[in-house]
This record gives C-alpha cells, sequence and structure tokens, in this order.
C-alpha cells in the first residue's frame, strides 16, 4: 500500500493528501472534487494494484461539508483504500454537484442514485442507463441533509 | 398483474408487477416489456417502503441505536449490529472478549443458516415444491428456538453491544446446537433429493437467469450470488473478524453442475453448501467457546462515542455489508452510513430477466435471495 501511496504522491504532488483513516490500517486520500475522475481513473488502472472495486460510497455532512469517501477494494491484492472529496453544502434546496464516477467503476450507480436522492447530488459527466430506479418519492426534499426538517414525519 | 392497452393492439406488451404482488420478493415494482412470453427489457422501481434508518439514526442516542440498526435486514439482523458493532467498538478503542466474539460468531451462523433456510424455502415456493418449502420452514423453527433460547427472542434480538453480547450462554444452548445441527446435516441430505436432485427441479433452474463471473463483477455483485458465478470473494475468509480466522470452512462455488456456471441452480446450490459449511463451523464453535466475560464494559444511557469515524465490514447471508459511523463526540451520531448488499445486487436483475420467460421471472427472482428491506433501510 505504501507504496501506490507514494507512487500517488509523486504522479499528483500537492492535490493529494494522504492521512490514516481512524485507527485502522487504512489510508484516506484526500482530494479535490474537479480532480476526482482523474485520480479515481489512475488508482483503477495502476496495473500493480488496480483499485477494481468500489465497494461503497458514503456522504455526511459535517461543519457545513458534504463529505464523499469512495471505499475502494482491490480484488486482486485485497488492498483497500478511502478516497475522499469534500464539496460546500449549499443552502436550501439547492443541488450539489460532482463528476460522476461511473466511467470509472461501471456499478457505481447503485451509489450514486441514492447520493442523488438523499443528499440532493447531481453527478455530472455520465449518462445513467441503469433499469433501477429508488424513488423515495420525497421530491426535492434531501433527508440525510442535517437541514432536512422532520416536520410532520414520525421517526420509528 | 396489469394488462396495459399495448398488450391489445401490439406484439410488444408492456406488463407490470407491484408494488404489492406475491411473485416479488418485496414491496417494489417490476416492469417489463414483453414479446409473447418473453421478457425483452425489465425495470425495478423500490422505494415503496423506504424506513429512514440512517436519518432516523441522527436523532437516536448511541445507547438506543441498536433498536433502529436490527431493522436494517430483519430477517438478518445480526449482522447489522456486528458490522455498527465492530465501527463503535473501533472508534472506541474497545477490545471485545474473546467469549464475546465466538458467540457472536455461532449466533451469526445460526442467522446465516436460518437466513439461508428461508430463501430455500422462496425458492420451493417459486418453483411449486410447496411440500419442500414446508419441511424447510419446520426446520428453520428449530434455529429460531435457538435463538430464542439464547437471546430471549425470535426476531430483532437487539443482542450485540458495543464491547459483547447481552447475555452469557445459557444453559442446555450448546447442547441444543448440537442436536440441531446432527439433525439439519440429515435434513439437507432430504432436501438435496427433493430439489437438486429432482429433474423438474432442474428444469426450472438450470441454465436460467446464467451470470457470467464479467457481469457480476463489473455490477459489484457479492454473497453467495457472486459466488455462484464464480467469484470467489468472501469478507470471512478476505478479511476475517470476530475470529473466523480461527475456524476452517469452504467458500463453495458455482460449478454449473447441472446447467452452466452463474444460474438459478448454482445460486441454489451454492446457499445449500453454504448452509453445510456453516454447520460445520457451529459444530467446532460451540466445542471452542472459551472462558471469560462476555462484555468488556457496560454502557450507561449517557453513553457517547469520541470524535472519530470507522468502516466495518462483515459477510451477511446476501454478501458484502458493511457499515460506516462518524461522531463528533456528541451525544447522536453525525452519520451511520449501511452498503447493503442486495441494493448492489438488485441492479444485475433486470439484465438477467432478458430473454427469459414471464413464468420464469418469479424463479429467477427468487434465486438472487434479495432484501428490499435492506434497499428501502
Amino acid at each position: 500500500m505504501r507504496t501506490l501511496l507514494k507512487k500517488l504522491e509523486s504522479d499528483f504532488g500537492q492535490a493529494v493528501t494522504i492521512k490514516k483513516f481512524g485507527r485502522s490500517d487504512q489510508f484516506v486520500v484526500e482530494i479535490e472534487a474537479e480532480k476526482l475522475v482523474e485520480i479515481a481513473t489512475w488508482l483503477r488502472m495502476q496495473e500493480a494494484f488496480r483499485m477494481d472495486f468500489l465497494e461503497n460510497l458514503s456522504l455526511f455532512e459535517s461543519k457545513g461539508k458534504t463529505v464523499f469517501s469512495y471505499f475502494l477494494r482491490s480484488g486482486s491484492q485485497g488492498l483497500q483504500l478511502v478516497l475522499r472529496t469534500s464539496l460546500a453544502t449549499p443552502n436550501g434546496g439547492a443541488r450539489l454537484e460532482i463528476p460522476s464516477i461511473l466511467g470509472v467503476w461501471s456499478h457505481a450507480e447503485s451509489f450514486e442514485s441514492e447520493a442523488e436522492k438523499m443528499f440532493g447530488v447531481h453527478f455530472s459527466g455520465e449518462n445513467r442507463a441503469s433499469s433501477v430506479r429508488k424513488n423515495f418519492g420525497l421530491g426535492d426534499e434531501y433527508p440525510l441533509r442535517k437541514s432536512f426538517e422532520w416536520g410532520d414525519r414520525v421517526e420509528l | 398483474m396489469i394488462y396495459t392497452r399495448e398488450k391489445l393492439h401490439a406484439s410488444v406488451s408492456s406488463l407490470s408487477w407491484g408494488p404489492s404482488d406475491p411473485s416479488l420478493p418485496g414491496i417494489f415494482r417490476l416492469e417489463a416489456d414483453a414479446e409473447g412470453d418473453l421478457i425483452r427489457r425489465a425495470r425495478i422501481e423500490t422505494g415503496f417502503l423506504h424506513k429512514g434508518l440512517e436519518k432516523s439514526l441522527e436523532k437516536r442516542s448511541w445507547f438506543t441505536s441498536m433498536i433502529a440498526v436490527d431493522r436494517v435486514d430483519p430477517e438478518a439482523p445480526l449482522f447489522a449490529e456486528l458490522a455498527f458493532c465492530i465501527a463503535i467498538e473501533e472508534i472506541c478503542n474497545i477490545q471485545v472478549p474473546r467469549r464475546a466474539q465466538v458467540i457472536r460468531l455461532i449466533l451469526c451462523e445460526l442467522g446465516r443458516v436460518g437466513s439461508h433456510l428461508h430463501f430455500l424455502a422462496r425458492a420451493a415456493i417459486a418453483t411449486g415444491f410447496d411440500t419442500a418449502s414446508q419441511y424447510i420452514l419446520r426446520d428453520r423453527e428449530l434455529v429460531l428456538d435457538l435463538f430464542e433460547l439464547m437471546t430471549g427472542r425470535r426476531f430483532s434480538p437487539n443482542f450485540f453491544k458495543f464491547g459483547g453480547v447481552g447475555a452469557d450462554i445459557t444453559e442446555g444452548f450448546i447442547e441444543r446446537i448440537h442436536e440441531t445441527t446432527r439433525l439439519l446435516e440429515i435434513r439437507l441430505r432430504e432436501y438435496h433429493a427433493l430439489m437438486i436432485e429432482n429433474q423438474a427441479f432442474i428444469d426450472r433452474l438450470a441454465w436460467q437467469g446464467v451470470l457470467s463471473a464479467e457481469t457480476a463483477q463489473s455490477k459489484g455483485l457479492t454473497g453467495p450470488s457472486a459466488r455462484a458465478s464464480g467469484l470467489r470473494f468472501d469478507v470471512r475468509k478476505d478479511e476475517a473478524y470476530s475470529g473466523y480466522e480461527h475456524f476452517d470452512f469452504r467458500v463453495p462455488l458455482g460449478t454449473g453442475a447441472r446447467g452452466t456456471t452463474g444460474d438459478g441452480f448454482d445460486r441454489i446450490v451454492v446457499r445449500l453448501e453454504e448452509i453445510r459449511e456453516s454447520l460445520l463451523i457451529l459444530s467446532h464453535a460451540v466445542d471452542s467457546v472459551p472462558a471469560g466475560d462476555f462484555l468488556a464494559l457496560t454502557t450507561p444511557p449517557d453513553f457517547t462515542v469520541p470524535a472519530g469515524e470507522a468502516y466495518s465490514r462483515v459477510e451477511s447471508p446476501r454478501g458484502l455489508l458493511s457499515c460506516h459511523v462518524v461522531s463528533d463526540g456528541g451525544a447522536h451520531p453525525v452519520r451511520v452510513q449501511w452498503r447493503t448488499p442486495s441494493s448492489s445486487n438488485i441492479e444485475v436483475v433486470p439484465e438477467v430477466l432478458k430473454g427469459i420467460t414471464i413464468q420464469d421471472f418469479p424463479v429467477i427472482l427468487a434465486s438472487f435471495d434479495l432484501s428490499i428491506a435492506e434497499i428501502d433501510r
């Protein structure tokens, strides 16, 4: 893993910041959103490491920012890495915009479609063609944003 | 089933099932364009019974969060409990006693057996083998009895705690596990004769709903459905947790024994084989429960998790189940996010349904063991 991270640093320089992920042995690579597709493609295509499995896309909102964490796994090497970027959370119902990584990992669709409905994210640059539609019937309300109003809705 | 006007005037019919339909494995809508009897295109819509669990967890205290976690997959609730506990324990740096780890492993393998038996019963009903389904459901009761004996509950056990489990092994539990595993091993041979060696059953599933390893990989499929297509990934082996590394077990893969690798028949056989492996793990595990505590600490109602984050993975009966927990040190989680296997596994279904006949779609759907509750979490 350290070899991969060194190569990543040498190829992308200050565009990447590498940190430990919590208490685990994993690393998190923080990048700017505009570099997302380029760095994701680099990680996917590295012959020796080949991060070919996007295991998860998790979003959370903290301190006015929406943080996108892409949990990656190399099927052949068993290596794991978290690719992370963040965007300022817009006010009201305005949508966030971030490049789609569907062209890098085709199975990203189920994660992106959930994030779209739950966090109000527009994933740009790729056409969605999935035949599975996740419809939560909330229109322009994005329930996983901190600004979401519960209103008359009742918790379980 | 609703027939639309196209059915009357054109060779292509638009058909729609659900959201509530007995031929579907849950509450969702399936729309298909069919030419005669053949499905040419299928679409799926989910979200009709979304529970909003992840949002609900943002309001709950850490102490009461397990009640909501249990509902991620009501049919196999312990796996979500375990993933959540592992993540919290990592953030809090809690060392789980070895005894508690083995108890967790025993209950999870029991949960896998129970979930796979329920799957087999549903598959038997979908293929018209109602007699087999009755036998299987009878035997699943034995597993639920064991849950009741150990946790006090047959469903939603809410039994795993941060740092261990809610109670020690109850009197007679180990003897009952031995008794049940011996009986189920005999029953598995009966299911084999009733279903796997039955030509009528083979005809319904072999060569049907074939999913290649390449498609399974490109769609991010995990679990027994992926292993039936030849993908070996199993979190228990590839990234052992809760002491799985101390147990020797096989990861069954699809072989195309009666048709081709990755067909509906392989998805049934792999799960049947997984039950056998789980029974082996169970008989070894109950004989090797170490002495010691079953809980590292007692969490008070105002328990808080320090600022930080963790990501855990477990192998649920349907595949890779992972949990991302973020805390800012406050009274409630900032975020608890689940990666549930069915959310990814459902993506292959429209692809697999192309080219099959309308009468076969309930069988193919059943062979994927989707949990709509996991998707609408």
